[in-house]
């Protein structure tokens, strides 16, 4: 066994206090002094030196605690807390860093502001997006039982068409209720379209709904007056929305007040039994009052829709007792109809149990109640939102790489002094969160000025209060985290894996490996801008394709005026007649189609071919006078217009050139379509919107209108002001006041293609801002570039270079950037744009001059980003930059 | 015996008492507290150093180094006239607490 020596021992401990910096000699010569005097009288006490010596030292306070404890004696810090050791709270050296960075932010003024600006306005842009994503995402859940009501669709299973049908019979909802355990509740709905209101002889238009008392039961809209299950029980019974209320009613209560309502079919008094609050924008039904469907059944002409299976005129909610019951119930309601069918209509149509919180993004129904949005459109938005997110965070990661030749002395002194890696790259790490985070202010500032553009561009009524603050809250800090540590990481782990000998052998830390990385990022970055531009300018081309594109009728200078009720359509011939006095208006023409639609579609009928054989298909059917070529401005292909010897459509009928392709007819002036003799072909014309391929179509003389009703008119091209005028005042005069309200055609069919224009304009802005970004990287980049080169720059003049000889060298590493990008982006922007056009039968072509364009578009901008600092650097003297040394 | 935080703060006054002896120093201070005491004070010289540097800090101790008989530095206080004026209040407060507690105690034994 080796004999203990007390001596070394003490000495061996002694250097364990000496390690730490809170202990001074003074202090350990003092403690020793202490511990020998303890062992002394343990010894003299019988213990052995060696148990002596564990004993004591066992029990006393390892080094640091001593340590700390003296440092806290001599400090001023208010903390105590020696520096050496880690805060509780904050990473140690984070004041410093602190310091460090802001010195950064206050030196490097240009760095800073394409950093932050950049971040701020890719931040602002993201948040404003996910806003609306978050919006669209929102729809319907506000109600109680979203997850459990459902709307009923039906798919029609004709094989040549995959299509929806919303509207299903009354007595459906009536069996649903009775029959089928698993529904709690169903109720019916029907828009209201065309209606009146009068008050006295003031006249309101507003949309709204028919709805039965099964409405409150199930949707969570907020009933201010009235029982809910009472308010839309009886006949003549209306709710009218908080906004609608007031403005009819002002400040009287409107509580048990009647209204007149008219419209084609009914016409009526209502009492206002319930007043609610406004329906939230997002929900998908948007309405200003609801009349009880009671109203409806109680009219002479309406109550055939009800107790009968064969009108279909109606939308069906049902509220399941339990979600998990969705498949079996719509099986059982499946089965419920088929049942109910009358015989010779056996078609198997199958019965789809729609989601409420899926209607507003995936409903793919015909005729749905409100205006939708695709949920490809909410991922198309979430991905561009983190494109431009990542573009300027990578701009963030490519300038602070880039730079990184200017912090290789700091970088060098740090690791010669004992940094580990870790403390750098927290460094680095941390000064990309301060950016950040400085950029998120700046971000917010901007999200709170544009949201009411933003809001009032999208037009989905998003106002702030629909933003939760939560969400907001949560995604605002989800991206600092994301675009800090993105834009970050890189940096951190190239500059902090930087040899300090390679500064010393004055190696440039740009030449390493971060110039590969940091050029990947500029193609990436420049793909994004080339594949939104060739978007920008494909959409901007289609929609100019839209516009100029011959639509087989004249649309300038056409007035539509709806008529609302019956008594007008009553008056149709008298308006007309009288308007025509008026030396503005050219002609007239009473239907019930215009070019953006036609009155009725006649599915499935059985028809006879020039063979002899039967063939069934689809056809619309439009009830027109003998001026609607005229007015419209149709053309006849074969055969002739309706005359004025054409009474009604038994003496012949117009059909288009889709109708006579598609029944194959080689001598359509000598055929019948259910024994009326076609006596002319119109070419033809587009009356959907470009999305679609012309139907067949048929134009018939008759004069009893069963839907709505149109009058059309062509009216001169000058003076139009005027011309409306008169023309209304002559409408009010001879309908007693009835609502005018007419459109031009042209502005009509702008408003068909709403959504391409907003798409349109958005990513247009998007194009900019990517540009703006991209253009701010290269620039940044550029900048480093020519700092590092100044040197070379000024030689290079001194020898005689030119100044476009200096900008050639200095800008071809980044040409050729933008050239590879381009040939990597063109083949994604040719696809998706294809893929983007092929919801249009109708669509402009595009090949190699919009990909020609955008690949030039993105070299000027990058030679301009390039240029602007060489070009400096190239005219300076060159005396000033080889002089520096 | 008590909780850190009383042996803490009694740190001061035991300190300051033991020092107006005459002088001293720290490991004859901490026997001094464990015999006083009968054992029940035990003071690591963990406690003790930084107190007595703090209390020299303060002003109310004064230190010197001295040869001790076995020929090593040693480091000896002696308390300060600012010291004896600190030590009778300190006085005053622990009898005022000791009086006040032994007053409730009785009251709440009778």
């Amino acid at each position: 066994m080796k004999d203990f020596d007390l001596q070394k021992a003490i000495q061996e401990w002694k250097k364990t206090l000496f390690k730490d910096p809170g202990l001074e000699e003074g202090h350990i010569i003092e403690i020793e002094e202490g511990l020998r005097d303890e062992i002394e009288e343990l010894v003299e006490g019988g213990m052995s030196e060696e148990e002596a010596f564990s004993r004591i030292t066992g029990e006393m306070a390892p080094a640091e605690v001593l340590g700390s404890e003296f440092y806290k004696v001599r400090t001023r810090r208010r903390s105590g807390r020696p520096p050496w050791q880690k805060p509780k709270l904050m990473p140690a050296l984070f004041w410093h860093y602190l310091k460090i960075a802001l010195r950064k932010v206050k030196r490097q003024k240009g760095y800073t502001f394409i950093n932050v600006a950049g971040l701020s306005v890719a931040m602002a842009c993201f948040l404003l997006m996910m806003t609306s994503v978050q919006f669209d995402l929102s729809y319907d859940r506000f109600h109680e039982k979203a997850d459990r009501i459902f709307r009923v669709a039906i798919r029609s299973t004709n094989p040549d068409i995959e299509e929806y049908s919303l509207t299903t019979s009354e007595v459906l909802s009536k069996n649903l209720r009775n029959r089928i355990p698993e529904v709690a509740h169903a109720g019916i709905i029907q828009r209201s379209r065309n209606g009146v209101f009068w008050k006295g002889t003031e006249n309101f238009i507003e949309d709204g709904f028919f709805a039965d008392e099964y409405f409150f039961k199930m949707f969570s809209f907020e009933l201010l007056r009235g029982h809910p299950s009472e308010v839309l029980k009886a006949p003549h019974s209306i709710v009218l929305t908080d906004m609608m209320a007031k403005k009819i009613f002002g400040a009287e209560d409107p509580m048990g007040k009647s209204l007149r309502y008219e419209s084609r079919f009914l016409n009526c008094d209502v009492y206002v039994t319930g007043i609610m609050g406004n329906p939230p924008k997002n929900s998908h039904l948007q309405f200003a009052y609801l009349i009880s469907t009671a109203t409806m059944a109680d009219s002479p002409v309406m109550k055939e829709w009800f107790d009968t299976w064969d009108i279909a005129a109606f939308s069906t909610y049902v509220e399941l007792r339990q979600k998990s019951t969705q498949h079996d119930a719509g099986q059982k309601i499946a089965a419920l109809m088929q049942e109910a069918k009358p015989q010779e209509d056996k078609r198997e149509d199958t019965v789809y149990l729609q989601p409420l919180t899926d209607i507003h993004l995936k409903s793919r129904v015909e005729g749905a109640t409100a205006s939708n949005n695709r949920i490809q459109s909410v991922y198309l938005f979430s991905v561009v939102a983190m494109i431009i997110l990542l573009i300027a965070g990578i701009n963030s990661m490519n300038l602070s790489t880039a730079r990184a030749a200017t912090r290789s002395q700091e970088i060098s002194l740090r690791k010669v002094i004992g940094a580990r890696r870790g403390q750098l790259v927290r460094q680095f790490l941390g000064e990309s969160y301060l950016f950040t985070a400085i950029a998120m202010v700046f971000a917010f500032l901007i999200f709170h000025a544009f949201f009411p553009v933003f809001s009032r561009f999208l037009g989905n009524g998003l106002t702030l209060n629909h933003v939760e603050k939560l969400p907001l809250v949560f995604s605002v800090l989800v991206t600092i985290l994301f675009v800090g540590a993105f834009s970050g990481i890189y940096p951190a782990l190239v500059l902090s894996a930087f040899q300090p000998a390679s500064f010393l052998k004055k190696q440039s830390i740009t030449r390493l490996k971060g110039i590969k990385i940091r050029n990947l990022l500029v193609v990436f970055q420049f793909s994004a801008v080339v594949v939104l531009m060739i978007g920008t300018l494909v959409v901007a081309r289609q929609l100019n394709f839209i516009k100029h594109k011959g639509l087989g009728y004249e649309k300038e200078h056409v007035l539509l005026l709806p008529l609302k009720d019956e008594e007008t359509v009553r008056k149709v011939q008298m308006l007309k007649t009288r308007l025509l006095e008026y030396p503005g208006v050219l002609s007239i023409t009473i239907s019930d189609s215009s070019p953006l639609g036609l009155g009725m579609s006649v599915s499935n009928k059985e028809f006879k071919k020039e063979d002899g054989q039967t063939m069934k298909f689809e056809y619309n059917i439009a009830q027109v006078d003998h001026d609607f070529l005229e007015v419209f401005g149709m053309k006849i292909a074969e055969g002739r217009d309706f005359s004025e010897d054409d009474v009604t459509g038994t003496r012949g009928i117009l059909v288009n050139e889709s109708f006579v392709r598609k029944v194959g007819w080689e001598h359509p002036l000598d055929m019948r379509l259910n024994d009326v003799p076609v006596i002319g072909v119109v070419q033809d014309f587009h009356y959907d919107t470009l999305h679609h391929e012309i139907e067949p179509a048929v134009l018939s003389l008759d004069r009893d209108f069963f839907g709505r009703v149109y009058l059309g008119l062509r009216i001169r091209p000058e003076n139009t002001e005027n011309t409306l005028a008169e023309i209304r005042k002559i409408f009010t005069q001879t309908t007693n006041g009835q609502p005018f309200d007419a459109i031009f055609l042209d502005d009509a069919i702008q408003g068909l293609y709403r959504n391409e224009f907003r798409l349109a304009s958005m990513i247009g802005y998007l194009e900019g801002l990517a540009i703006i970004l991209g253009f701010m990287g290269l620039f940044g980049l550029a900048t480093y570039a020519t700092q590092r080169r100044i040197k070379e720059i000024g030689i290079r003049k001194v020898m005689g270079a030119s100044v476009s000889s200096i900008l050639r060298m200095m800008s071809r590493e980044f040409m050729v950037l933008v050239v590879v990008s381009n040939i990597i982006a063109w083949p994604l922007g040719i696809y998706v744009l294809r893929r983007w056009l092929q919801v249009y039968a109708y669509r402009c072509s595009f090949g190699i001059d919009i990909l020609l364009l955008t690949g030039l578009g993105t070299l000027l901008i990058a030679l301009l980003a390039v240029g602007l600092h060489t070009v400096k650097a190239a005219w300076s003297n060159p005396l000033d930059s080889i002089r520096y040394e | 015996m008590s909780s850190k935080t009383l042996i803490a703060a009694a740190a001061k006054p035991v300190i300051l008492s033991i020092l107006a002896g005459g002088e001293s120093y720290g490991y004859q201070i901490i026997k001094r507290v464990r015999q006083t005491s009968g054992g029940t004070l035990e003071w690591s010289s963990s406690l003790l150093y930084p107190v007595l540097h703090r209390l020299e800090k303060e002003k109310l101790i004064q230190s010197r180094w001295k040869l001790s008989p076995k020929g090593r530095m040693r480091r000896t206080y002696r308390i300060t006239e600012k010291g004896r004026t600190e030590l009778s209040e300190e006085k005053e407060r622990w009898l005022s607490v000791h009086y006040i507690l032994l007053e409730f105690w009785k009251t709440a034994e009778a």
